[in-house]
């Protein structure tokens, strides 16, 4: 019984999570695993980084919003064709590449991920 | 002013100090979208920006970018990015110019579409690029006076929650300079979260590290290693969410001697409709601080 208990464990442990669905069909699809937040943005090219693009910008906290379930915070965005960076913001304030996307850019000194949408 | 991967010149390198501010847009125009903005510094100096994108011509599409400082301390860059959907290979390429001379220009070219495996629980991605800058180019993604070979093999997820990232670069010029990169990333089904970076340039140094970290809605606790060719390092953090949005974060890391580094962060996030503010103790490196902000839209 402990051997399956341990084996059962083991497999939750390291059988990878599927990723959710977003809240809106179509577009390009972002998820990141961030249980715990009060809120994840999702900034990029496309939305002049949330308003911090502007000269002296600062981040809008209703920019690039982000639904919760389980602990995975995900969006979909209609891009047109062609490249953007983008990263998440958790809490306004964290930012973080996308994991699921090893693709890397910079902004701002700030280590971001890359999209190209080529459809 | 954005390039393939890196951004050729970043917003904020010239100081916006002035509010000044000139610009005009115009569209419609067989599909093809134009921009220019004049910008008048607190310096003396005048920056002006041109853009003009041209539409989706069904095989490919093109963006004509041209950035002049006037002034002072002038200088000038312009770029053309290209791309052409070829069915099974999508090139992109860049060109950039940032004087007059044959050594002030430089190329980029990348080419995206490459996918030889694609499943239900993701694909795999393999994109080659080259680049190439004369001797008098500076931009951030090039280096001046050479060919840089570029090959990254990415794992990107579908239904899964698992990517992984190769990328080697080389120089011909210089063999003993190449280096690699190699990341690994998963959430498991029980909500720990894997992840493992490696990375080394020819025979001057590597580092490899990575860790799990468990997450739950209240909790989370990690441990990483992170080794390089002469040093060991360990750490651990343990994290607690007691309300959305409030995180209390301890570290405690130590090297190979045994000396230990403490260290802490709490956060506090408050929201209420299109306002936000935080406040933020951190303890790093024996050092203190307190950081508070305040953001509200009004749009």
């Amino acid at each position: 019984m402990t051997a399956l208990l341990l084996w059962a464990c083991s497999c939750a442990l390291l059988e990878p999570a599927g990723l959710p669905d977003p809240p809106d069909a179509g577009g390009e699809r972002f998820a990141v695993w961030l249980p715990g937040a009060a809120s994840v943005q999702l900034v990029g090219d496309w939305n002049e980084w949330g308003g911090l693009a502007a000269s002296e910008g600062v981040l809008d906290p209703s920019a690039g919003p982000m639904t919760e379930e389980d602990g995975w915070w995900t969006a979909s965005v209609e891009l047109p064709r062609g490249r953007f960076r983008y990263a998440f913001i958790a809490d306004g304030a964290e930012w973080s590449a996308d994991a699921l996307n090893h693709l890397r850019s910079v902004y701002m000194g700030h280590d971001v991920s890359v999209v190209v949408v080529d459809r | 002013m954005p390039g393939l991967r890196e951004p050729l010149v970043e917003h904020g390198t010239f100081g916006p100090e002035s509010s000044d501010v000139l610009s005009l847009s115009l569209g419609g125009l067989l599909g093809t979208d134009a921009r220019f903005s004049g910008h008048f510094t607190g310096a003396g100096d005048t920056l002006t920006l041109l853009s003009v994108e041209g539409p989706w011509l069904g095989f490919g599409t093109f963006t004509y970018r041209d950035m002049e400082i006037l002034g002072p301390g002038s200088g000038s860059l312009e770029a053309l990015e290209a791309f052409v959907d070829l069915r099974a290979v999508e090139p992109w390429v860049l060109l950039a110019r940032t004087g007059g001379g044959a050594d002030s220009s430089a190329v980029m070219m990348e080419l995206a579409g490459i996918e030889p495996l694609d499943r239900e629980w993701g694909r795999l991605a393999v994109v080659p690029s080259v680049a190439w800058a004369g001797d008098s180019v500076g931009l951030a993604p090039f280096r001046s006076g050479r060919t840089v070979l570029r090959l990254d093999v990415l794992l990107l997820p579908s239904s899964l929650a698992l990517s992984a990232g190769l990328g080697l670069e080389a120089d011909p010029a210089d063999p003993g300079g190449a280096s690699g990169s190699a990341g690994f990333h998963m959430v498991s089904e029980s909500g720990v979260c894997y992840d493992v970076a490696a990375s080394g340039i020819g025979g001057r140094g590597w580092q490899l590290g990575g860790g799990p970290t468990f997450r739950t809605g209240r909790a989370s606790a990690g441990a990483e290693v992170m080794i390089t060719a002469d040093s060991t390092r360990v750490g651990g953090t343990a994290g607690y969410t007691p309300a959305p949005g409030v995180h209390a974060v301890l570290g405690l890391g130590a090297d190979a001697s045994g000396t230990l580094d403490p260290g802490g962060i709490l956060r506090t996030v408050f929201r209420a409709g299109r306002t936000a503010a935080s406040l933020t103790l951190e303890r790093s490196g024996g050092e203190t601080t307190l950081e508070v902000s305040i953001c509200a839209s009004f749009m």
